[in-house]
C-alpha cells in the first residue's frame, strides 16, 4: 500500500533500503528471529543520536493528540474515555485536535464505510508525521459485525486504508480498553528508549462476577 | 433602545427593559460560574484506570467463554454446532470428536474471533448445555490484527484426558444401569399393563412415558458418589417429570421443571445433563461443512494446544511486564 | 522614580538584547505554565485530574507537548500564498511579545516607558488580527478563510468598546503613560470609580484574545480549527503561544488600568502585579470552561448593541462628572 510507512520511524529507515523491505515483506513469517534481528541491525542508521531520539520518543509518546474523529458507535466510548470518568488527558492524550494538521494519532472509532474511506485516507495524509493509528472496535479490526461474504458496504478493517499500530477489540471496547491501547502505543513509541518504562502493578486482572443466575443452578467454577 | 431578540428568550423582552435584561443576564452568568467554581474544589470522579480497576457489573458482556462446570470438572460443549449456526457474525469455529467409550461428542476445537463478535449473546441463548457465558475481558489490546482469535479450550486442555477417563467410567456405569433400568422398566410396564387392563385405556399414555424417561434421568455423573444418588432416587423423580416432558425433551425447557420437582441439587443436574446428551445426538452426525474435519489424532491436537497455551501464557507475562506506567498524582 | 532598562544598562543594543531575551523567556515560560494551568483547571472543573503523568502534577506536560511539536513535520499545503502563510505565525507572535515590555511591574521598574504606552499596547494588540487574517488568507482553505473573516469582524467590533473603556480611564488619569495611570490610582483602584468600564474592558478583552466563549474564529464544531487549520508543528505552536501571551497582555492592561497595577499593601510590587494578572487570567480560564460558545450573530449583537452603547454612555458620564468636578 502506497500509504504504508508514512511517518513510521522504522519504516522510514527501511525506506532508504528498498531491497531490505522487499526481503522483509516478501516472505512474512519465514524469517527466523536471528535473521530478523540481523535485518533490523542492518537497517539501523550509521549514526544514532540516542539521547535525542529517546527524548523525542518520550515526548511524542506522552503527547499523543488524537484527531477529533468518530465514525460510528465506538466513538461514543471514545468520548467517554475523554470525559471525566476516564480522563484521557491524564496521559497527555486528551487534547483532541479538530484539524488533522495538528493531530498525532488517529483513533478509528467505528465502522469504516466505503464512502468514508477516501475521506479517512485524505485525513490521514493531512496528518504530519510522525503519526500513529489506533483501530478501536471490531469494525476497524476486520469488519466486525458487518463482515459477511460478499458484503459491499464497508472496509474490512482500518488496515486496508492506513497502517495501524494498535488494535483494540470489542463492540464497543470499554474506555479502559482505549486507554490501555494508548498506553500500549506509548510503549511502542518508547521502544527505542533505554530506560525501562514503569509497569502496571501486576498483570491485568479480569474482574470475576459469578454467573449466579445460571438457569439450571449448576455450580460454575471461576 | 429595545433589547435584541437574539439575546433573550422569545417573549421575555416584552416584560423587561434593556438594562433589566442585561443585569438579569449578568447574574445568570454568575450563577453558571458559581457552579464551575464549586466543582473546581470537589473531588474528581475519575477512575484512574491502570492503577484502579473498574468494577464490572454482572450484566457486563464481553467475548464469550466456556463455562467450567464443577461437577464435570470441565466444560460441557458437545460440539452440537448450534452456536456456530446462529452466530450472525460467523465468529465461532467448533469441531468435535467422538471418543471410544464416551457416550457424548466432545469439542476438540473451539475458536472465537473476538474481533468479529458483536456480543449479541445469541450463542449463549442457544447452547443446549449452557456451557457458554460472557467473559469479563475488558481491556484487551494488541499490536497484531489476528490476536483476538481466542482458543476457548485452552484452559481445559490439561484436564481433558482426565475428564475423558472419568467420563468413560461413568458412561460404562451408566450403560450398566441402563440395562438394569430397562429390566425394571419392563417389569414396571408389565405391572402397568396389568393395571391398565384393570383400569381401562386412560392410563396407557402415561405408562409409555416413564419407560422412555427413566434411563435418561438416571445417568450417573463422573464422580462416583453423585452417580449413586440419582440412581437411588430415580424412580421417585421420574413420576412427575414424565408427564411434563413427554413430547418435547428440550434442554431449556428442562430446567424449571427439574427445579420444581426436586429440591435436591443433584437431581436436576443429573436429569439435565443427561437430556442434553440425548439431545445432542441428532446433531452429531452433521458437523458444519465450513470448518475442517475433526482431528484424527486428538492427542497430537491437544499437545499442540498445550504448546499454544504455554506460548500464550509467556506472551501475556511479557505483556504484563511491559504495561505502561501509572500516573504521577 | 521609574527606571527603565535603558537607564540601568548604558549600552542601547545590550539593553535591547536583554529586553528581548527577558521577554521571550517570560512569554515562553508563561505560555507553558498557562497551558498546563488551563488543562488542570478545566480538568478540575470537570471533576477529572488533567495531566498527571509527566512530572509532578503533570507539570512538564506542556514542555513535552512543545518538544513534540518541534519535532513534527511542517506541512505547507498546495497553492498557498507563500509569503503570507509563512509570515503569519511570526506576525502574530512578535507584536504580542513587544506589548509585554510596556508595563511597569514595580514602582521603580518597567522595561520601556513611553508617554504613549497605552496607545502602543492597543496598536500592537491590533496587529494580532492582521496576522490571523494573513493566516486565513494564505492557507488556501475555506475554513481558515471563514475563521479569519470572523476574527477580523469580531476584533473590529470589540476593539471599540475596549478602547472606549480605556479612554474613560485615561480621562480620569489625564495620561496615556501606563506608569502615570497606575500612580494616579492613589489609594483605591479605578475599578471602584469605573466598575462598568472595567467590566466592558474585561469582556472585550476576552473577545480580543479569541477565547471561549468568544472563540468563533476557531470554532471547532463549525470551522475545523478556524484560521490555524492548515498550520502544523511549530507554526501552530506559535499561534498557541501568541494566544496565551495575548491573555497576559490584556490582563496586564486591565491590572494597570483598573486594579492599581503593582500597588498593594505589604507585599512587594511585582508580587502584587503578577498576582493580579494571574488572577485575571484565572478568571478567563474560568469563563472559558463555564460558558458555551456564542453564535456569531449573538456575538456581533452583543458588541454593537450592548457593549458599545454602554461604553459610550460610560464615557459620557465620566466626562460630565469630570467637567463638573473640575
Ligand atoms: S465495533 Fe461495534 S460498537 Fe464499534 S463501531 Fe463497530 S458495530 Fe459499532
Ligand atoms: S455473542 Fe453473538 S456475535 Fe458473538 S459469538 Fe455469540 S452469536 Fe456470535
Ligand atoms: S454445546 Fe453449546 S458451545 Fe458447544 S457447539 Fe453446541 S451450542 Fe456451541
Amino acid at each position: 500500500m502506497a500509504l504504508n510507512g508514512a511517518g513510521k520511524g522504522p519504516e522510514l529507515k527501511e525506506a532508504a533500503q528498498p531491497a531490505l523491505i522487499k526481503k522483509a515483506q516478501g516472505a512474512p513469517g519465514t524469517l527466523s528471529e536471528r535473521e530478523e534481528a540481523q535485518l533490523m541491525a542492518e537497517a539501523e542508521p550509521f549514526v544514532r543520536f540516542h539521547l535525542l531520539e529517546d527524548l523525542l520518543n518520550a515526548a511524542r509518546a506522552n503527547s499523543l493528540w488524537p484527531l477529533t474523529f468518530g465514525l460510528a458507535c465506538c466513538a461514543i466510548e471514545m468520548m467517554a474515555a475523554g470525559a471525566a470518568k476516564y480522563d484521557l488527558d491524564r496521559f497527555g492524550a486528551g487534547v483532541f485536535r479538530p484539524s488533522a494538521r495538528q493531530a498525532d494519532v488517529m483513533i478509528f472509532a467505528g465502522t469504516i464505510s466505503r464512502k468514508m474511506g477516501p475521506v479517512i485516507k485524505a485525513l490521514w495524509d493531512q496528518m504530519p508525521s510522525p503519526k500513529w493509528a489506533i483501530a478501536m472496535g471490531g469494525c476497524t479490526i476486520d469488519g466486525g459485525p458487518f463482515k459477511y461474504p460478499n458484503q459491499y458496504a464497508i472496509y474490512e478493517g482500518a488496515d486496508k486504508l492506513v497502517p495501524v499500530d494498535v488494535y483494540i477489540p470489542g463492540c464497543p471496547p470499554r474506555p479502559e480498553a482505549l486507554i490501555n491501547g494508548i498506553l500500549e502505543l506509548q510503549n511502542k513509541i518508547k521502544a527505542g528508549r533505554r530506560f525501562k518504562p514503569s509497569t502496571h502493578e501486576g498483570p491485568i486482572p479480569i474482574a470475576k462476577a459469578e454467573r449466579t443466575n445460571a438457569p439450571t443452578g449448576r455450580k460454575v467454577k471461576g | 433602545m429595545s433589547a435584541d431578540t437574539s439575546l433573550v428568550a422569545p417573549g421575555a423582552e416584552k416584560k423587561r427593559g434593556y438594562l433589566a435584561l442585561l443585569v438579569a443576564g449578568f447574574f445568570t452568568l454568575l450563577s453558571g460560574m458559581w457552579v464551575t467554581l464549586k466543582n473546581l474544589f470537589r473531588k474528581p470522579v475519575t477512575l484512574r484506570y491502570p492503577r484502579e480497576r473498574p468494577e464490572l457489573s454482572t450484566a457486563f458482556r464481553s467475548a464469550i467463554d466456556l463455562v467450567d462446570f464443577e461437577e464435570l470438572g470441565s466444560h460441557d460443549c458437545v460440539a452440537c454446532m448450534q452456536c456456530v449456526n446462529i452466530c450472525p457474525s460467523f465468529c465461532i469455529q467448533v469441531e468435535g470428536q467422538k471418543y471410544d467409550g464416551v457416550k457424548r461428542k466432545r469439542a476438540t476445537k473451539f475458536l472465537v474471533d473476538y474481533a468479529l463478535c458483536s456480543v449479541c449473546g445469541l450463542c449463549i441463548d442457544v447452547c443446549p448445555t449452557e456451557t457458554l457465558k460472557y467473559s469479563k475481558i475488558y481491556d484487551e489490546v494488541s499490536f497484531e490484527r489476528d490476536a483476538f482469535v481466542f482458543d476457548l479450550l485452552e484452559p481445559f486442555v490439561e484436564r481433558e484426558e482426565a475428564f475423558l477417563e472419568g467420563q468413560r467410567i461413568a458412561d460404562a456405569k451408566e450403560a450398566e444401569e441402563k440395562k438394569k433400568k430397562a429390566e425394571a422398566a419392563k417389569k414396571a410396564k408389565a405391572a402397568v399393563a396389568a393395571k391398565k387392563k384393570a383400569d381401562g385405556g386412560e392410563e396407557a399414555e402415561k405408562a409409555e412415558k416413564p419407560k422412555a424417561e427413566k434411563p435418561k434421568a438416571a445417568k450417573p455423573k463422573a464422580e462416583a458418589p453423585k452417580a449413586e444418588a440419582p440412581k437411588a432416587e430415580a424412580p421417585r423423580a421420574d413420576e412427575p417429570k414424565a408427564e411434563a416432558e413427554a413430547e418435547a425433551p428440550k434442554a431449556e425447557a428442562d430446567a424449571p421443571k427439574a427445579e420444581a420437582d426436586a429440591p435436591k441439587a443433584d437431581e436436576p443436574k443429573a436429569g439435565k445433563v443427561d437430556k442434553a446428551a440425548v439431545e445432542a445426538k441428532p446433531a452429531e452426525p452433521k458437523p458444519k461443512a465450513a470448518f475442517a474435519k475433526p482431528d484424527s489424532d486428538a492427542k497430537a491436537a491437544s499437545l499442540a494446544r498445550i504448546e499454544a497455551a504455554k506460548k500464550r501464557a509467556l506472551e501475556k507475562k511479557k505483556q504484563a511486564e511491559q504495561q505502561a506506567e501509572g500516573e504521577g498524582e | 522614580m521609574l527606571k527603565t532598562l535603558s537607564d540601568l544598562v548604558p549600552n542601547v543594543f545590550l539593553a535591547m538584547l536583554l529586553a528581548a531575551a527577558a521577554i521571550m523567556a517570560f512569554a515562553t515560560v508563561n505560555a507553558l505554565f498557562l497551558v498546563w494551568l488551563e488543562r488542570k483547571v478545566s480538568a478540575r472543573m470537570q471533576r477529572r485530574y488533567g495531566p498527571t503523568v509527566v512530572g509532578p502534577f503533570g507539570m512538564f506536560q506542556t514542555l513535552v507537548d512543545v518538544v513534540k511539536l518541534l519535532s513534527k513535520q511542517l506541512i505547507s499545503p498546495k497553492d498557498i500564498d507563500k509569503p503570507l502563510y509563512h509570515l503569519a505565525p511570526i506576525v502574530v507572535f512578535v507584536p504580542v511579545v513587544l506589548g509585554l515590555s510596556l508595563f511597569p511591574i514595580d514602582k521603580s521598574f518597567a522595561l520601556v516607558d513611553t508617554n504613549v504606552g497605552l496607545v502602543l499596547v492597543f496598536a500592537f494588540a491590533g496587529m494580532g488580527f492582521i496576522a490571523i487574517f494573513m493566516a486565513g488568507w494564505g492557507s488556501n482553505n475555506k475554513y481558515a478563510l471563514l475563521g479569519a473573516m470572523r476574527a477580523v469582524a469580531q476584533n473590529i467590533a470589540y476593539e471599540i468598546p475596549l478602547i472606549l473603556a480605556a479612554l474613560a480611564v485615561t480621562m480620569i488619569a489625564r495620561s496615556m503613560r501606563i506608569a502615570d495611570i497606575v500612580e494616579a490610582q492613589g489609594s483605591f483602584p479605578y475599578i471602584l470609580v469605573q466598575p462598568i468600564g472595567a467590566l466592558i474592558y474585561y469582556i472585550s478583552a476576552v473577545a480580543e484574545t479569541n477565547r471561549a466563549p468568544f472563540d468563533i474564529p476557531e470554532a471547532e464544531s463549525e470551522l475545523v480549527a478556524g484560521f490555524h487549520t492548515e498550520y502544523s508543528g511549530m507554526r501552530f505552536a506559535l499561534f498557541f503561544l501568541a494566544e496565551y501571551t495575548n491573555m497576559v497582555i490584556v490582563s496586564m492592561v486591565a491590572t494597570s488600568l483598573f486594579l492599581g497595577g503593582y500597588k498593594g499593601p505589604l507585599l512587594p510590587g511585582p508580587v502584587w502585579f503578577f498576582g493580579k494578572v494571574y488572577f485575571l487570567i484565572f478568571v478567563m480560564l474560568w469563563l472559558r470552561w463555564t460558558f458555551p460558545r456564542l453564535r456569531f450573530d449573538q456575538l456581533m449583537t452583543f458588541a454593537w448593541k450592548v457593549l458599545i452603547p454602554l461604553a459610550l454612555a460610560n464615557l459620557l458620564v465620566t466626562a460630565t462628572v469630570l467637567k463638573v468636578m473640575s
